[in-house]
């Protein structure tokens, strides 16, 4: 937790998801009575690692989201954007581990595949980067 | 309105002179600085607050209890008081203290601290921060509204029926307001207690503390303490000034090259652009203060930063000389066009006064 109160911007201002977040630090409180702190529900999370993503705060979106992930395995989207957060932060074989567990449960699934060959390709292995390419090209039409 | 200085009690050598004061000596000129602001008719002095050299205020209300008894009107204040260093019990104690000592002359300002140094040295954690400065202000907040008080927290170790003393003067805690410079999460706490807000804006540009101000604004209306137009606001800005505008800028900029804060990075001129910093002459520095209320709204407090840098105690007190006139004229020019809606600065005298409406 301490994380989400000391991200910073490279120019020094506070990261976008701690603008959000601030306006839910006394949501639980009574009469009065802060609770100081509350933890984040597993949708505040959500948003605010959408949040750091979208500021290009890779790494630290890629650690609330494993966390996610962890905790709700069956969250697709969670896991894709945990994917291309490893992607976007050069954590290339974690973002492969990613993709294949989100093919598993959805074989069908474009832009996974998408992603899948281009980590492949990331990692010199364009041949095995192949396949899914053309299978993604293939969905793509269909669409 | 209300306009004063604030110390950070630097002790620095004079650049010009090459004399460094000794601690004593910086401890009673900001004794006799503010006893200057208050013959100069400023309503306001504040002492910031740290723990190592070259710093000499480590016990502010020491100090602020030793003014209060050598003035009649001035507020003493503090900027910034530590609210994640200091046991709250202990702010609590301290500040009702000196309330009951200078009849209600007190508010505060809080602030989590700038030196990284200082959390360990009193047992805490600065990645913590943030939620230490909510857990104790939140307990700060209970002492002094409630005779009793339990709470337990993360940070210290729980309290069961237990009293603060002395309670505050006349059952009215003195005025907080909260500081920062970035913190999102500050201007929050700020906007949820109904308390002010202060932005010491002398070292960062102002279209940052617009974003700031303005989540602090919006949020004192979410929380029903009034519109955002009526929110308690507070201004840090920082004065040098000589009749001639060169002469001032020619005298400044040896201190303003050496500052440790500031020398070595842009220009003076740049700086001045960009940041309060007022080097000038006296209409220069109205001109500019002015422009403020164009960025931030209508607000309720222009504090000023005089004695830094090492200026020699007899310049110092030159500045607050022509600083009393700036004000005059300032205070006029502050009062025109501003909203009959938009509230002062909460005082003692205001808050007890507001009370006995209530009551009636």
């Amino acid at each position: 937790m301490t994380e989400r109160y000391n991200s910073y911007r490279p120019d020094g201002e506070p990261t976008a998801d701690r603008w959000t977040g601030a306006l839910h630090l006394f949501d639980d409180s009574k009469d009065g009575a802060v609770v100081a702190v509350r933890e984040e529900t597993a949708i505040e999370r959500w948003e605010r690692a959408g949040l750091l993503f979208e500021e290009k705060q890779y790494s630290a979106a890629a650690k609330l989201l494993a966390d996610l992930v962890d905790e709700h395995p069956q969250h697709t989207a969670a896991r894709m954007l945990l994917a291309r957060a490893y992607y976007h932060s050069a954590q290339l074989t974690r973002a492969e581990e990613q993709l294949r567990v989100v093919l598993e449960r959805d074989p069908v699934d474009h832009y996974a595949h998408l992603m899948l060959g281009r980590t492949l390709q990331r990692q010199s292995r364009a041949t095995q980067a192949a396949p899914w390419l053309r299978m993604a090209d293939a969905f793509a039409e269909e669409g | 309105m209300q306009f004063g200085i604030f110390t950070v009690g630097d002790v620095a050598t004079d650049p010009v002179s090459g004399r460094k004061p000794t601690e004593q000596e910086r401890i009673k000129a900001m004794v006799e600085i503010a006893l200057k602001a208050e013959e100069v008719g400023l309503d306001v002095f504040a002492t910031g607050e740290h723990h190592n050299p070259p710093f000499v205020p480590s016990s502010p209300t020491t100090m602020l209890g030793y003014i209060a008894a050598r003035t009649q009107r001035l507020i003493m204040s503090t900027s910034t008081t530590l609210i994640t260093t200091n046991d709250p019990v202990k702010i609590a104690e301290d500040f009702a203290m000196l309330q009951h000592l200078a009849d209600g002359r007190v508010d505060l300002m809080l602030g989590r601290g700038n030196t990284g140094p200082v959390y360990p040295w009193f047992g805490q954690d600065i990645r913590q921060g943030i939620p230490l400065a909510v857990e104790n202000y939140a307990l700060l907040h209970k002492l002094w509204h409630e005779d009793v008080v339990n709470f337990a927290g993360r940070f210290r170790t729980p309290l069961q029926e237990f009293t603060s003393t002395p309670r505050p003067l006349d059952g009215i805690p003195p005025f907080v307001w909260h500081g920062s410079i970035r913190s999102p999460e500050i201007a929050e706490q700020a906007a949820y207690y109904g308390d002010g807000f202060f932005a010491n804006n002398i070292f960062w540009p102002k279209d940052h503390f617009q974003k700031l101000i303005g989540l602090y604004r919006t949020r004192y209306a979410h929380y029903g303490h009034g519109t955002a137009e009526q929110a308690i606001v507070g201004l840090g800005g920082q004065v040098f000034m000589r009749k001639n505008s060169q002469d001032a800028i020619s005298e400044y900029r040896p201190y303003f090259d050496h500052s440790p804060v500031m020398g070595g990075g842009p220009s003076l001129e740049q700086y001045m652009e960009e940041t309060p910093l007022s080097v000038g002459s006296p209409q220069e520095i109205i001109d500019k203060t002015l422009t403020f209320r164009e960025y931030f709204g209508d607000y309720q407090r222009q504090l000023f930063n005089v004695d830094g840098g090492g200026l020699p105690l007899k310049t110092v007190l030159e500045q607050l000389d022509m600083l009393g006139e700036v004000v005059q004229v300032l205070r006029e020019e502050f009062a025109k066009d501003r909203p009959a809606d938009v509230p002062e600065a909460p005082t003692h005298a205001s808050l007890l006064a507001n009370r006995e409406t209530q009551d009636a």
